[in-house]
């Protein structure tokens, strides 16, 4: 780890304090996260070479960093609208697909029964592309938003059905008992043990979904078209190609890329505060 | 010293060793076996009886079904034959053989968990959770999480959270295997001191001929494969036993007469 040649002394526990590394000095996050800032820096600096070099004057086929950034500053409004529309759709589409994906977990973590009549169903909708099921969606809820949230929380919906339903699945052995030798009922067990048990592992499956909802919202509008509101980024990506007009394009799927970026880094961080404290997978590298 | 290593085969009730013959039978083993799905014969035709107020101590080699028999007594799993009583009304604390804490909640959280899942009110929860970390040595930690305590801190943090129970019978399997032969002697040492002054029940599950001795009115000596009862121990060292027990020669000839024991039992 690139961190490793830059040691931080880490603050030393006093009795039963725990070391959270809050806080970190600005030096110590430069070295946490320059070899990130590098990475991109390194990108945008290729794509920005290319651009000038080998497709300089074809504009249409790679408009360089700065084009992209300056036309999407002029259609600010369109984008700014766009990804509002893209934004709601994503959020319905991802609660649709967390209450959904966590009732089918619960009910399959309660019984094997359902567990084995429920399971083959949810890898089926896995595995079939939903864009091919898509035209069956359109002609059932119709060319409208409902079919574009239908089609974003079928495609978010598996992993976090898969997720919840490992980490119910996996509690501890002991802990089980040692609750059930207390008499604890269903219900408090489900709360004080195997839920929060469950934590990380749905977390690790609402991180995926969130970018995967985002994903099949623009694919929904892809296939819908502005139904009915103001066209989301899909919508305006699939109009920028079709004129050409390349630069507008890539803003577009800046825009979303920067969308869907949000949305993971929003559910990563709020799961971080979730785990920080007690999940192996929480510990800061630098300050423990 | 002849005498007392009595062989007890059958029901142990009218054992001579235990102090108070007329104490009530609290847990009763009777003629138990266990054989697990995969064939695993864990105990032989096992048979046990003990009185209120008594400590018994379990030890023999790795693999015998001492977990499987303290299992078994908590209702844990069913004997395939046999039976395992406990008395009407009494509600064992199991101390596990690994601490068995909830990561997600805060040392002292984890020590009132089994008051709060019982319905004790808050606030006593916490002040009795306080209590019995203060006695296994860890004020101060309450507020850290399990993944900030050493192995031997969530050992003594997973004994707290039964102690806060007061419960009348504990099961405890191997609560000291994990901490070193320093804390594991104040702790043996706390822990008779809490018997006289509040005594309890329990089966005591251990690998340490010391600590048996120690703590244990009886000391059952368990062998392997198929596990068995081999033979008995009663330690007739008087109470209040504290550190200074360990000093005479009468602890010292009853550790020997264990040692040779285990050592027949191993073979
Ligand atoms: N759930 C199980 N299924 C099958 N076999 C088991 C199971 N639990 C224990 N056993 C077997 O039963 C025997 C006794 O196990 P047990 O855990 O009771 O031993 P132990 O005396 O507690 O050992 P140790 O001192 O190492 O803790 C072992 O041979 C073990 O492999
Ligand atoms: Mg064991």
């Amino acid at each position: 780890m690139a961190t490793t040649a830059n040691p931080a002394p880490a603050t030393p526990a006093r009795g039963g304090r725990i070391p959270r590394g809050a806080n970190p000095s600005l030096g110590r996050r430069i070295v946490r996260f320059w070899p990130a800032g590098l990475a991109v820096l390194l990108f945008v600096g290729l794509w920005a070479v290319l651009a000038d070099t080998v497709f300089a004057g074809k504009s249409y086929l790679l408009p360089g960093p700065l084009l992209v950034v300056q036309t999407g500053w002029e259609i600010r409004d369109s984008v700014l609208l766009s990804a509002r529309t893209t934004l709601v759709s994503a959020l319905i589409g991802y609660a649709v697909s967390i209450v959904g994906g966590m009732l089918f977990a619960m009910i399959m973590a309660e019984s094997k029964a359902m567990e084995r009549s429920l399971y083959p169903w949810a890898v089926i909708l896995q595995v079939t592309p939903i864009i091919a099921i898509a035209p069956i969606i359109i002609i059932w809820f119709g060319f409208n938003s409902t079919s574009i949230v239908i089609i974003s929380a079928a495609i978010a919906f598996f992993p976090i059905l898969n997720n919840t339903h490992l980490g119910l699945v996996s509690t501890d052995r002991n802990q089980v008992e040692l609750f059930r030798l207390q008499h604890v009922g269903w219900l408090a067990t489900f709360w004080h043990l195997r839920l929060p048990a469950a934590i990380p592992s749905i977390i690790a499956g609402l991180r995926v979904s969130a970018g995967l909802a985002v994903t099949g919202t623009i694919l929904g509008e892809f296939v819908i078209g502005t139904a009915g509101s103001y066209g989301g980024l899909g919508v305006r990506i699939i109009m920028a190609e079709a004129v050409l007009n390349t630069p507008q394009l890539y803003a577009y799927v800046l825009a979303t890329t920067l969308l869907g970026l949000t949305f993971f880094a929003i559910v990563s961080y709020l799961g971080y505060r979730l785990l920080r404290d007690w999940h192996e997978s929480a510990r800061k590298e630098v300050a423990d | 010293m002849e005498e007392t290593a009595a062989i007890a085969s059958g029901l142990v009730a009218d054992d001579p060793s235990s102090g108070d013959r007329e104490a009530p039978v609290i847990v009763a083993v009777d003629h138990v076996n266990k054989i697990y799905s995969d064939g695993t014969h864990a105990l032989k035709d096992v048979s046990l009886a003990v009185r209120d107020k008594e400590i018994v101590a379990v030890i023999g080699p790795s693999g015998c079904g001492k977990s499987t028999l303290l299992r078994a007594i908590a209702g844990l799993t069913s004997p395939t034959d046999g039976v395992c009583r406990v008395a009407d009304g009494v509600q064992p604390a199991f101390v596990f053989q690994q601490p068995t804490l909830l990561p997600w909640r805060t040392a002292e959280r984890n020590a009132e968990l089994l008051l709060r899942l019982s319905g004790v009110p808050r606030a006593e929860s916490r002040r009795r959770a306080h209590e019995a970390m203060t006695l296994v040595n860890l004020a101060g930690f309450e507020k850290a999480y399990p993944r900030a305590l050493s192995g031997g801190m969530r050992m003594r943090l997973s004994l707290a959270r039964s102690l806060a129970m007061k419960p009348d019978l504990f099961l405890l399997d191997e609560p000291f295997s994990a901490l070193d032969e320093i804390t594991r002697k104040t702790l043996n040492d706390e822990l008779a001191r809490i018997w006289f002054h509040q005594p309890f029940t329990a089966i005591l599950v251990t690998h340490n001929l010391y600590e048996a001795i120690f703590l244990a009115s009886r000391v059952v000596v368990m062998s392997a494969r198929p596990g068995r009862i081999q033979t008995e121990i009663a330690v007739t060292l008087p109470y209040p036993r504290n550190s200074d027990v360990r000093l005479t020669s009468e602890y010292v000839s009853f550790v020997e007469q264990l040692s040779i024991e285990l050592e027949r039992a191993a073979a």
